[in-house]
């Protein structure tokens, strides 16, 4: 105890600074299901260090998370968007808890992990038969649409960064759990794959996504849950080597 | 007020803060190292104590070593052989939400309580390898206390709330415990509870904390 008045400051700026990821992540979760893909640009540091890893690949700077947000995937407000039977319909929903927050000693950055139970809803063909097509493009003829309701589960690994006062995402790794259709076992499912998604900005995965197998240990390393730290480039997660 | 006063008092303000945080952490901590079976590293988050009690669906665990047993021998590490070929295609996760922490007015302890949904995935190697994908609902209590400066799980009560293979309604499985895991270290005392159409739902299960000053004496008193 008897701590100085500017060592109580730093201390609650680090609880406030653990409240405001929490809250970054939650307004994500929200954003995202609603595809309002440009107030999610907002929460991002504009930073050419960025870096967004998804399931199907990752981005690098602010540049590369607006080419995943608004080209990829694109705004409620994007015509393309409006017009698509793809992207009418959806109705993905990721919650978040298991929160682990560490906020740097210094002030300066933050990690946090969360674990996401969630579903998503959509009507879609099967986009590893045409893995061309894109946001924007006709859909070819005769084409069967499946409505599609799914458990999508998954887990997150978070850096986040004090930018001008305000706290920003700066590089976010989600990873999936199980994607299963609502009527089929999680273990009975089909792994994911890169074409299971219609998108084109992207650069490939260093490695492939776990996925679920009889055979296989689950790793302990995804997430790693951050433990306290000064510096963050005392700290970097050995996460973030492999996407250059 | 004097400002000393005022110092102290924001001290004691920012300490509460802390104390919810660090115990939130824990939380996420235990659940991260479960699901890997980091089961070394769930025991650091024990404090070395021998009034440590752990109660669960399958029995409980009195003590420091207690723990120990649990999470090393019933359980076991990841890094043991044995225990890596044994958990190939398992995947027991248990989020954690729903929290409710209240820390004592003296600042050594904090009560909690969480829900928690999840999933085991697993694969029986005593019955042909049958593999097992079940939804797993629980909840717990939690006390925490702090040691040597750092908060630590202290007293940790894990209720069943209902595990049911994939596709199966929760009300049709009464067994939340697997007759696959041998749990040789484990002592009678365990939490049972499982729906039935006839029971009502149990009032107190985890105990909702209320604000209190010191680990024996409730705030009200």
């Amino acid at each position: 105890m008897s701590r100085t008045y500017e060592e109580l400051k730093a201390g609650f700026e680090r609880i406030e600074a653990a409240q405001a990821c929490r809250n970054l992540m939650g307004k994500y979760s929200y954003l995202h299901t609603a595809m309002r893909n440009i107030d999610f640009m907002n929460l991002w540091a504009n930073r050419e260090d960025d870096i967004l890893a998804m399931p199907w690949g990752y981005y690098l700077g602010i540049e590369g998370v607006r080419k995943c947000y608004l080209e990829d995937h694109g705004d409620r407000s994007d015509p393309l968007v409006q017009a698509s039977p793809i992207f009418k319909g959806g109705m993905m929903m990721h919650a978040m808890d298991t929160a682990v927050v560490e906020v740097a000693k210094d002030g300066k950055t933050a990690k946090g992990v969360w674990l996401s139970p969630g579903h998503e809803s959509c009507y879609i063909p099967d986009f590893s038969k045409f893995p061309d097509w894109k946001k924007g493009d006709p859909l070819p003829e005769n084409l069967e649409i499946m409505s599609s309701c799914e458990w999508a589960w998954s887990k997150y690994y978070v850096d986040f960064i004090k930018e001008d006062g305000e706290w920003k995402f700066w590089k976010l790794r989600l990873w999936p759990i199980y994607k299963t259709d609502f009527y089929v076992p999680w273990t009975q499912h089909p792994d994911m794959d890169e074409v299971d998604f219609p998108f084109h900005n992207h650069k490939a995965l260093p490695e492939p996504n776990w996925a679920w197998n009889k055979e296989t240990v689950y790793p302990a390393d995804q997430p790693e849950p951050p433990v306290p730290y000064e510096h963050y480039e005392d700290a970097v997660p050995e996460l973030w080597k492999s996407f250059v | 007020m004097t400002e000393e006063k005022i110092r102290e008092q924001l001290e004691y303000t920012l300490f509460k803060l802390e104390a919810q945080e660090a115990c939130r952490n824990l939380m996420g901590r235990y659940s991260y190292y479960r699901t890997a079976f980091q089961s070394k590293e769930i025991v650091d988050l024990w404090a070395k104590r021998d009034d440590d009690k752990l109660v669960t669906p399958w029995g409980s665990y009195q003590g420091h070593q207690g723990i120990e047993a649990c999470y090393l021998q019933d359980i076991g590490d990841r890094s043991d052989a044995k225990v890596f070929e044994a958990i190939k295609g398992a995947v027991i996760m248990h989020e954690v939400d729903t929290e409710v922490i209240e820390v004592a007015e003296d600042l050594r302890t904090a009560k909690a309580a969480f829900l928690s949904q999840g999933h085991d995935t697993y694969v029986d190697r005593t019955d042909n390898e049958t593999v097992h994908a079940k939804w797993a609902w629980e909840k717990y209590s939690v006390d925490f206390i702090r040691e040597d400066g750092e908060w630590k799980i202290w007293h940790m009560t894990i209720y069943p709330l209902f595990q049911s293979e994939y596709g199966e309604g929760w009300a049709d499985n009464q067994t939340y415990v697997s007759e696959a895991f041998a749990f040789q270290n484990a002592g009678p005392e365990k939490t049972d509870w499982h729906y039935d159409r006839n029971e009502l739902y149990p009032a107190n299960e985890p105990a909702i904390p209320e604000a209190y000053v010191t680990y024996d004496k409730s705030s009200a008193e």
